[in-house]
């Protein structure tokens, strides 16, 4: 029992001091750790910041990479760090440094290849070198230099450039440095790259506008020619029609002036005067009005009242030409939405340009029927059919293949039939002569032609 | 008596030239369409011609053309309404004695008629 409690003394003090020293090893061990968290911490701060600072990076790498390299030097504790760049021609320059003389930072180049930089930007794989006096493949053009580290910066599949801390301490880095080192020349690549990418958007954003407002101006000033061409051609065909009256009325007025006493001749001319003058103002009247926007003061009709009366207007004519009008109103046709003035207006001069091209004793045609989604109202002549290449021009204002008429008939018929939601358009016949065909829509959301208009 | 021929689509021009023609001493005959007018002067051959540019079934210049073929120096006189064309026709100046530009003054035209048959009676007298 003695020796026990004699032993167990001595045993506790052997117990103590080696407990003592495993708390003191784990005290180490976790001293340690904590430095370790602690570098992490920083490492990841560094990061950190950097990443919030590429953000605004775009326009200017530099400041970035500066900010990069101060970080670097501080948590990798070297004394000197410069980013390099390819310059394409095999060569890799100095685009920031910190530690280095100035003068020195301005002529430094290192071939690919060369060196430990020149050797990282070779293979494209970091290097870290724990003493450069130990490896002369990696002798440096520094003096002093022991420790270096350096790694490749990536863009896509090249090397674009190196990032290298050096210290005067041999073994001054860990690999962990060299997997931060990659971390931070990843994020310096990066950020190159997307200046690289955002300048090439500048300019092209540049150039693009630049392109867009050449075109633009010369957009501007083919419609300005092409619409002082075409008032000019209005004006010539106006002018025509302005000019022959103004022959007759100012011809008979002289000749009125000196026959005073010839009453039945003074008469004649005088009726001719005014009649001459009233052409003028129908020409000076279609002139406004197709200057004007159309009113249209809608009513639900049938279309047989309209064609009716407007045939009746024309029937002295088309009796003097012996013309036949075949008339087809298709029974039960539905009530429509028409301004009637306006519409009669359009079918009057429809028939009118029927009754100018069908020759002597022969027939034209005026039909109304509807289909499942328009109302069509065709008037057809048989005359020479309409040339495919007036085809589009017939409807343009002041366009006519007559000698007289100021060419603004179907011009207005198609602004009247557009303001009612409908097309008019022209086909030749088989049989020879033309069919002009006005479709209105039936019911909403329909267009005319069979169209359905998307739903809103 | 000189006889002239108006050629000219609207039916109050003709009236209108006929009757100062007619009172200046000539003899008028007239013709709405170059058709027509074709047809007057293979029937006889007048003076002088005054012809209008447009006509419904054919341009004033193929009438001019036309007339050429067959009649090397009958006067005409191209009644045009729009001063610019006046430049293209340098072609055919050489086949047209004068011109009259729209509006016509009847003072113009009688004076213009005399003058081209003065200038064309005394080139025949030289013959």
């Amino acid at each position: 029992m003695s020796m026990r409690s004699q032993g167990s003394a001595k045993g506790h003090e052997q117990r103590a001091s080696a407990l003592e020293k495993q708390v003191k090893a784990a005290n180490r061990d976790l001293q340690e750790a904590n430095r370790e968290l602690r570098n992490r911490i920083g490492e990841l701060s560094a990061i950190h910041r950097i990443s919030l600072a590429m953000r605004s990076a775009t326009t200017n790498p530099l400041h970035l990479w500066e900010m990069m390299l101060e970080e670097a030097l501080e948590l990798l504790q070297g004394s000197i760090g410069a980013i390099y760049l390819a310059d394409g021609s095999g060569m890799l320059r100095v685009e920031t440094a910190r530690g280095l003389p100035p003068e020195t930072v301005k002529d430094l180049a290192v071939p690919i290849g060369r060196g430990v930089v020149g050797h990282v930007a070779q293979s494209g794989e970091a290097l870290l070198v724990p003493d450069v006096r130990k490896e002369p493949r990696y002798r440096e053009l520094v003096k002093d230099i022991r420790s270096e580290i350096a790694a490749p910066m990536l863009g896509g599949e090249s090397v674009i450039g190196v990032i290298n801390i050096e210290s005067n301490k041999p073994g001054a880095f860990k690999p962990s440095d060299k997997e931060l080192l990659m971390t931070l020349a990843a994020h310096a690549a990066r950020v190159w790259e997307n200046s690289m990418l955002y300048q090439m958007a500048q300019q092209r954003n540049q150039q693009l506008l630049e392109s867009y407002k050449k075109l633009s101006e010369t957009q501007h000033e083919l419609i300005r020619k092409e619409r002082l061409a075409a008032l000019g051609e209005m004006a010539a065909i106006v002018a025509h029609e302005i000019r022959n009256p103004m022959t007759a009325i100012r011809g008979f007025a002289q000749r009125i002036g000196k026959r005073l006493g010839d009453v039945a001749t003074v008469r004649k001319y005088l009726e001719i005067i005014i009649s001459e003058t009233d052409r003028l103002g129908e020409v000076l009247e279609s002139v406004l009005e197709f200057g004007k926007k159309p009113v249209i003061h809608k009513h639900s009709l049938r279309i047989d009242s309209i064609v009716g009366d407007a045939l009746l207007l024309l029937d002295d004519r088309i009796k003097s030409k012996a013309l036949t009008v075949r008339k087809n109103i298709a029974p039960g046709l539905p009530q429509v939405m028409l301004d009637e003035d306006q519409m009669k207006q359009v079918i009057i001069n429809l028939l009118q340009n029927a009754l100018d091209v069908t020759p002597r004793g022969k027939a034209m045609g005026i039909e109304a029927v509807k289909d499942d989604t328009q109302l069509l109202i065709r008037v057809t002549d048989s005359g020479t059919g309409v040339a495919p290449e007036i085809n589009e021009k017939i409807f343009d204002p002041f366009f006519t293949t007559k000698l007289h008429g100021t060419g603004l008939g179907l011009a207005m018929a198609q602004k009247i039939v557009e303001e009612h939601n409908g097309i008019i358009d022209v086909a030749n016949l088989p049989n020879k002569g033309a069919a002009f065909t006005v479709r209105l829509p039936l019911l909403d959301g329909h267009e005319p032609g069979g169209g359905r208009r998307a739903k809103a | 008596m000189k006889h002239i021929l108006v050629v000219d689509d609207e039916e109050h021009i003709l009236t209108l030239f006929e009757d100062e023609l007619t009172d200046a001493g000539y003899r008028v005959t007239t013709a709405d369409t170059g058709m027509a007018a074709l047809r007057c002067i293979e029937d006889e051959v007048p003076d002088l011609v005054v012809l209008d540019i447009r006509m419904p079934d054919m341009h004033g210049l193929e009438v001019l053309e036309r007339v050429r073929d067959t009649h090397k120096d009958l006067p005409v006189i191209m009644c045009t309404a729009v001063h610019g064309l006046k430049d293209d026709y340098t072609v055919w100046d050489a086949r047209v004695s004068a011109y009259l530009t729209k509006p016509i003054d009847l003072d113009d035209l009688v004076y213009k008629v005399q003058e081209v048959l003065e200038k064309n009676g005394s080139d025949k007298d030289e013959e």
